[in-house]
């Protein structure tokens, strides 16, 4: 009390002081005023200086937004130009049920019946001659099955949930979802329907809250018109988002989808976006590039149906099949069954068939590696094609014993022979020849145990582990293609590194990204990573693989026309249930190459496990005449001029033919002899 | 002297008034022939856009019609040549 006292004492004092008028009203009125003033002050200060972020801040996402345009998917094209996926332009129709009063009348007019026209034209006072012309306008909506128009009907109104939780019933039904058509037509149609609806009914539009009773709307749907290539090209999800191999891919690094357009507008305190009256005029979406693949849409078509075939016949876990250009690392064909078709239902089953397991799925490759091991050692200089090697009936290796390929006979094997027989004994001896550490190097080399780079999502290394953490009898089955696992594509580009001139490129599925007025914006051209084997020891390789169709184990893909090389594989499966490798579980290989004297394709094939009698479970039972159909049908395909004959027409019309290239098999074997 | 300059400002103020006039209606006229030309263009890009989306309906409905299925189908009479049975002339 006492304080407040002196306070309004000191108050009085300062008052007296400070005084300008004699009238103390005026006085108040003065201080009153520089009070205010001084708040009026500071306030400002405080806006415009002290928190002045805050509130611009505040402003600008009151005042200013940013709207995000997403654009138009690009085309994906085979190599010939054919369209295996694009962004088509369709209709969506929708229906207002609770708006109709009259549902029969409506339903003639949708349905387009002549006699409800004929009425309209006469309550109208059109002449006859347009009523065939109205028909023809509403053809557009013939589309709509009365199927469809009823199940709409009968739904009256659709249930939206909002942000809030509450449920709302719009008066919104979809009648028709995605039909192809040109929206101009659709619009005029539904103009005239609804124009003849409200005459012949004698409602009125404009009393009516929703008077559009049936209306469209327009959307992009991803369409694969040629479908072929669902494990290479992929899908989208319903909203037009990329799920799969390179749909995903191509969405992800933004080639396919083209630039997001963000064009800042006025924003409402509701959120709602304006945009200025320029950019309604001249907005328009840049639609995403064009994408042309290395794939062949017919070559793929083809591996589809036969390895369709095959499965069917084989009941296996799954085939891959690989087709590689060898001189440029261009896949022409990736297909793995069972493979998504287009137009299946979306099942989680059936999306799982999309993935491409020729580059997720690594196995034990088994007798294909041999080939990449002799050329390891050829190319070193360490053996010549000729060297002869004692292949004993059993070999010791560590505590494991290794038989030959003779049942128990004692034989001498030149080099080569040991890859057309097929010889364990004789691949092993080749192997420790050329040590551990070399041949992880040229298996490195050959491009296993990393990533080929392919541009499709989810490739698998494959498992090849250091050198250093071989044990010899490990050292020993590696050189046969055991405790190694591989993919299909990695298997296609090293054997296309063997037969090429030896060197390796990298597998690639793109061609060229095309911009939307046909300029190609980047051309993919071949990779060259590394020299593996000299030319000459490609060369050596050519003629040893051909051996091996020639006479040796994949003698089941030998042709009439033309050198096939190629090796089979024949892997027996570990199976973690027994805790080793069971005899009746395996996956079969083949990979080769044709025409082999101057190779232009590279194809492999790999079936796991199918399902067939003990006497079947080869790789010369199973993969070789999977790859011979193939081989065959590529060769007619691109026709392809043959190697092993050259025809010719005789003046009197009458075609012959000289045998070619004679030279290029290999004649001096040991066991050959024999034979 | 006083009047002859009263009669010249009179003068002035009229002919800048019509050049003012002049100068407006000038705008005006080229500003709606932009919004004319505006609403050319505008129009041609749209035009432009149908005829695309046109195309890609077409170029789907004929890709869709020689899909290799179809055409494996429809051709499944005749004969699928193995590679000994073609004779090659180059």
């Amino acid at each position: 009390m006492r304080l407040f006292i002196l306070f309004k004492e000191l108050l009085s004092k300062l008052y007296g002081f400070l005084k300008p008028f004699k009238e103390d009203r005026l006085n108040y009125f003065f201080f009153m005023s520089l009070l205010l003033v001084i708040i009026f002050t500071w306030r400002i200060f405080d806006l415009s200086y002290f928190s002045k972020e805050k509130w611009l801040k505040l402003a600008s996402s009151q005042f200013t937004g940013i709207f995000k345009l997403s654009s138009e998917r690009g085309e994906l094209l085979d190599r010939n130009g054919s369209l295996l996926a694009a962004s088509l332009k369709v209709i969506s129709f929708y229906l207002r049920p609770t708006e109709i009063k009259d549902w029969e009348l409506f339903k003639e007019i949708i349905k387009g019946k002549p006699s409800v026209i004929e009425q309209y034209a006469q309550k109208s006072g059109i002449g006859e001659k347009r009523i065939s012309k109205i028909l023809e306008t509403l053809k557009p909506l013939s589309v709509i099955s009365d199927e469809e128009l009823r199940k709409a009907y009968e739904k009256k109104y659709t249930v939206v949930v909002t942000k809030s939780g509450k449920k709302v019933k719009v008066p919104f039904v979809w009648l028709k979802k995605d039909v192809p058509e040109d929206p101009k037509e659709v619009k005029r149609a539904v103009r005239t329907a609804l124009r003849i609806y409200y005459t012949l009914s004698g409602e009125n539009r404009f009393r009516k809250k929703h008077p559009d009773l049936i209306g469209f709307l327009t959307e992009y749907v991803r369409v694969y018109p040629y479908q072929v290539g669902s494990t290479v090209v992929g899908i989208t999800n319903k909203f037009g988002e990329g799920l799969y191999n390179l749909e995903y891919l191509l969405e992800k690094e933004n080639v396919i989808t083209g630039d997001v357009l963000k064009l800042s507008g006025e924003k409402d305190v509701q959120g709602k976006v304006y945009l200025g009256k320029e950019a309604t005029v001249f907005l328009r979406k840049k639609k995403g590039n064009n994408v042309e693949l290395t794939i062949d849409g017919n070559l793929q078509y083809i591996f589809e149906k036969t390895v369709e075939k095959y499965g069917n016949k084989w009941h296996p876990n799954f085939i891959n099949a690989v087709l590689m250009d060898p001189n440029s690392g261009e896949i022409l064909a990736a297909t793995s069954w069972p493979y998504y078709k287009y137009g299946q239902k979306r099942t989680k089953e059936n999306l799982k068939y999309l993935i491409p397991r020729f580059i997720t799925s690594p196995y034990e490759p088994g007798s294909v590696m041999k080939p990449l091991v002799l050329a390891a050692a050829l190319n070193e200089g360490l053996i010549t094609k000729d060297t002869v090697f004692h292949c004993p009936p059993t070999m010791k290796v560590g505590n494991k014993v290794f038989k030959n390929e003779f049942h128990g006979r004692d034989v001498k094997l030149r080099a080569w022979e040991i890859i057309e027989y097929s010889d364990n004994v004789g691949i092993i001896q080749v192997a420790q020849l050329l040590g551990k550490r070399k041949l992880y190097q040229y298996y490195r080399n050959f491009g296993f145990g990393k990533r080929t780079g392919v541009e499709l999502p989810g490739e698998s290394p494959g498992i090849l582990r250091n050198w250093k953490k071989w044990r010899d009898v490990d050292f020993a089955t590696l050189s046969f293609g055991h405790n190694i696992s591989v993919t299909t594509l990695q298997l296609a580009a090293a054997y296309s590194t063997l037969v090429n001139g030896g060197i390796y490129y990298k597998p690639r599925i793109l061609k060229a990204v095309i911009d939307e007025k046909g300029k190609v914006v980047k051309e993919f051209q071949p990779v060259k990573l590394r020299r593996v084997i000299s030319d000459r020891t490609s060369k050596v390789m050519r003629r040893i693989l051909t051996m091996v169709v020639e006479g040796g184990t994949g003698v089941g893909t030998k042709l009439v026309n033309f050198y096939i090389g190629g090796k089979t594989g024949t892997a027996v499966k570990y199976d973690p249930k027994i805790g080793g490798y069971n005899r009746s579980k395996i996956t079969a290989t083949f990979a080769g190459a044709f025409p082999i004297t101057n190779p232009r394709y590279v194809l492999v094939v790999t079936v796991d496990e199918p399902k067939v009698p003990k006497n079947m479970l080869w790789a010369s039972k199973i993969a070789v005449p999977l790859f011979k159909e193939l081989a065959q049908r590529v060769l007619l395909y691109e026709r392809t001029p043959p190697d092993k004959r050259e025809y010719r027409v005789k003046p009197g019309g009458e075609i012959t033919y000289t045998e070619i290239n004679r030279d290029f098999i290999l004649t001096n074997g040991l066991e050959q002899k024999k034979k | 002297m006083g009047k002859l300059l009263q009669l010249s400002c009179i003068l002035l103020y009229l002919v800048s008034t019509v050049a003012a006039i002049l100068v407006v209606s000038k705008v005006i006229e080229v500003r709606s022939m932009c919004t004319e030309e505006k609403k050319k263009i505008s129009s041609l890009v749209s035009e432009i856009k149908d005829l695309k989306d046109e195309n890609t309906r077409l170029m789907v409905e004929y890709y869709s019609k020689v899909r290799p299925e179809l055409v494996d189908k429809n051709s499944s009479n005749l004969k699928d040549f193995k590679e000994d049975e073609v004779e090659y002339i180059r």
